[in-house]
């Protein structure tokens, strides 16, 4: 594959929310990554839009924030699913061979709007959406199936959420930086069992983008690409019933075709940072056994003996990840844009020393239906 | 494809949760109340619907349940009231 290369990156604080408007909040991001690249609006010849109807309220929502992300001058495609899968888009319009300098926007209001009634709304009309089902209980059906085939414990969820809440202390764009304890998280209030509200991701507005150009423009423009060396995306069945909710074979296969295109063959060795798609605490440990950093069943071992810390041996989400901060759409473009200061030495408090190889991934759909996951590269 | 299979009407809880926050315009009862994914005997995979009639502390991953039906049908999945658990 051809090498691209992220040459700017710029996130917004994440909150409970912005009196900004998606416009406003699309703006503010390409101005700052246009300023991170060093570019101007003109070196960008095609862009991704990341927007969805349901959660901007606005139906073909992403026509509002043309202007905003200079879209009216050139080529510009829409995704409606997570940002990484906006990224996945600039990608493939950079290795088409046609573009050069791509620009990914990603933003949502999710204040705007009742996150329950437009997640009821991902489910089937006649078989699942008459039951109330919205992300939270399904992911609840998930997180029990899980614990209960591995025997996985609340604690060892709950581990993930203090660790995320922690390390989003460093971050300055998290929305909830947080000290607390497992009991803390044990004694909170219980949304659908055995979710919790400290195992759950917050409500955020926010934006991201990203810029990324083919390798010799890349080379020419910035002094430091980070490096696309493999990517890979797959989704699983549809209805809750036809999957097996206790494991990810989606992400299992994403990654595979991620690490091969990487020439990753050992992920605990080779790569030093993931930012992973922790919308709820149990996902991050069934999305790290897909992603292979350890066996089916013993991710609940790996949180408890500290694998995934700061100072551990492959530390995960050090911006305290999608439980820090969740703005729906924009999230899986974030991991991306942390994984990019990672490797760029430009993390700050939160920076994993040395860090050369990082993976980024994102998810889509109930229970983690679709994932796509990045590999990049110093 | 287009041949019915006749399965039965009892089954095994897959996974279920309870549900214990308020959003009226699309829940089905007042919370708490009980989700579970049910696989049906004979059948190959799982369907997702209500638990009634049951202690919700005393739902178990497991527990072997039965569909209570409505009276009268309307034509849709709710048809099926809930799934109580099957008396041995």
């Amino acid at each position: 594959m051809d090498r691209v290369g992220i040459i700017g990156i710029a996130q917004t604080k994440y909150a409970r929310y912005n009196p900004a408007s998606h416009a406003e909040l699309a703006y503010e991001v390409t101005v700052r990554a246009l300023e991170d690249a060093g570019l101007t609006i003109e070196d960008i010849d095609n862009t991704v839009t990341v927007c969805n109807d349901f959660w901007d309220g606005r139906t073909i929502s992403c026509m509002t924030i043309t202007e905003a992300t200079g879209s009216h001058r050139v080529p510009t495609t829409n995704v409606e699913g997570d940002g990484t899968y906006g990224a996945l888009m600039g990608l493939m319009h950079l290795l088409s061979g046609i573009h050069e300098i791509a620009l990914v926007v990603a933003q949502s209001k999710v204040s705007e709007g009742i996150p329950s009634v437009i997640t009821n709304a991902m489910f089937d009309p006649v078989y699942e959406r008459v039951l109330g089902l919205d992300a939270i209980n399904s992911a609840a059906l998930q997180m029990r199936s899980y614990m209960s085939k591995y025997g996985i414990s609340e604690e060892q969820c709950a581990r993930v959420s203090v660790k995320n809440h922690k390390n989003a202390k460093a971050n300055p764009y998290a929305h909830l930086p947080m000290d607390i304890t497992v009991d803390d998280v044990l004694k909170s209030r219980v949304l659908a069992d055995p979710i919790k509200l400290l195992d759950t991701s917050p409500i955020s507005d926010g934006a991201c983008a990203i810029i990324m150009a083919r390798e010799r423009t890349a080379k020419k423009r910035h002094a430091r690409p980070i490096w696309i060396r493999g990517v890979g995306h797959c989704t699983d069945l549809y209805h809750l019933g036809d999957r097996d909710l206790t494991e990810a074979p989606a992400l299992a296969l994403a990654a595979k075709k991620a690490y091969k295109m990487a020439g990753i063959h050992n992920p605990l060795k080779q790569i030093d940072v993931a930012e992973v798609y922790d919308a709820f605490s149990y996902m991050e440990l069934m999305w790290i056994e897909s992603l292979g950093f350890c066996e089916p069943g013993h991710a609940g071992e790996i949180v408890d003996s500290g694998m995934t810390e700061m100072n551990g041996a492959l530390p995960v989400n050090p911006s305290g990840g999608v439980l820090a901060a969740h703005a729906v759409q924009v999230a899986g473009l974030a991991r991306i844009a942390e994984v990019v200061l990672q490797l760029r030495g430009e993390a700050a408090s939160r920076q994993v020393e040395g860090a050369r190889v990082g993976l980024a991934h994102g998810i889509e759909g109930a229970c983690g239906q679709g994932h796509c996951v990045f590999i990049l590269e110093k | 494809m287009s041949e019915w299979v006749e399965v039965s009407n009892t089954g095994t809880l897959l996974t279920y949760t309870v549900t214990r926050y308020a959003v009226p315009s699309i829940q089905p009862q007042k919370p708490p109340f009980a989700l579970g994914i049910i696989k049906l005997d004979g059948a190959d995979t799982g369907m997702v619907h209500l638990l009634g009639e049951v202690e919700l502390s005393a739902i178990r991953v497991g527990m072997r349940v039965k569909a209570v039906f409505e009276e009268v049908r309307q034509g849709s999945y709710l048809d099926i009231r809930y799934f109580k658990p099957l008396e041995i």
